[in-house]
């Protein structure tokens, strides 16, 4: 999908855990763990703005397009 | 909302199937007692006074008419204790309620549509062997077999809805 989702890294940059951060933004583990690897099929705004409240951050520090190039 | 009792829908489910069975075996039991066999007879076709000769061919050929057309009901109905069951379960959005709702519709459709042609093969099976020119071939359209096509269609709709709805249920699954 050329949707990445960047909350790994964000996570590493404020020194936050995953659990941390689920039980901020009342996710369970488990679905912060499928947002982390790109597993869902979308995002509420609602989670999108209590992730970028609790990290500080924009919604592009977290999303990010990368174009698939096509092989000939 | 409050949630369904999951006891009164196992129980449920155990009771239409009970009930769909015991009326499948007392009607294939009843065609080989012939007083049953007059009496289940009279009142599908409704021939109250009308003559009728209950030979062997015509226990085995109403038998078996009677017993196709309640074959097709205990097919929808054994759909109706899936759902039951599955609602027991607390899976209100499984993708297969709205399968078997449709299933339970189908069964009822087709069989408001069978009933009038059941009748008629059924009056002429247990006039068959009667004396000449008292063989009945009759054509009985009753206000019931519509309501039961009009019901068995609304439930195939909502069978339909209901998976689209089980669809929607599993994609906002995958949403966080």
């Amino acid at each position: 999908m050329p949707i990445i989702v960047n909350l790994d890294v964000m996570l590493a940059r404020r020194k936050m855990r995953s659990k941390e951060l689920a039980e901020r933004i009342g996710l369970t583990e488990q679905n912060v763990s499928l947002l982390k690897s790109g597993k869902v099929k979308g995002i509420r705004f609602e989670t999108l703005e209590k992730i970028c409240e609790v990290l500080a951050c924009q919604p592009g520090d977290i999303l990010m397009f990368e174009p698939t190039v096509k092989s000939d | 909302m409050s949630a369904f009792n999951p006891r009164v829908a196992r129980w449920l489910a155990f009771l239409t199937k009970a009930l769909v069975s015991v009326c499948l075996l007392a009607n294939l039991f009843g065609w080989f007692i012939p007083e049953a066999a007059e009496t289940i007879a009279r009142n599908i076709t409704t021939l109250i006074t009308e003559p009728i000769s209950l030979t062997t061919r015509a226990l085995v050929l109403g038998g078996l008419i009677s017993t196709v057309q309640l074959g097709i009901l205990t097919i929808g109905f054994w759909a109706m204790a899936a759902v039951f069951k599955l609602f027991a379960q607390g899976d209100y959005l499984h993708p297969d309620i709205g399968k078997q709702v449709q299933c339970f519709g189908k069964s009822l459709a087709l069989f408001g549509v069978l009933s009038p042609l059941m009748r008629t093969l059924l009056a002429l099976v247990i006039t068959l062997d009667n004396p000449e020119g008292q063989q009945i071939l009759m054509i009985r359209l009753v206000t019931n077999d519509f309501v039961i096509i009009l019901v068995g269609m609304l439930l195939i709709m909502l069978g339909y809805a209901l998976k689209q709805a089980a669809m929607i249920a599993e994609e906002n699954r995958q949403i966080v």
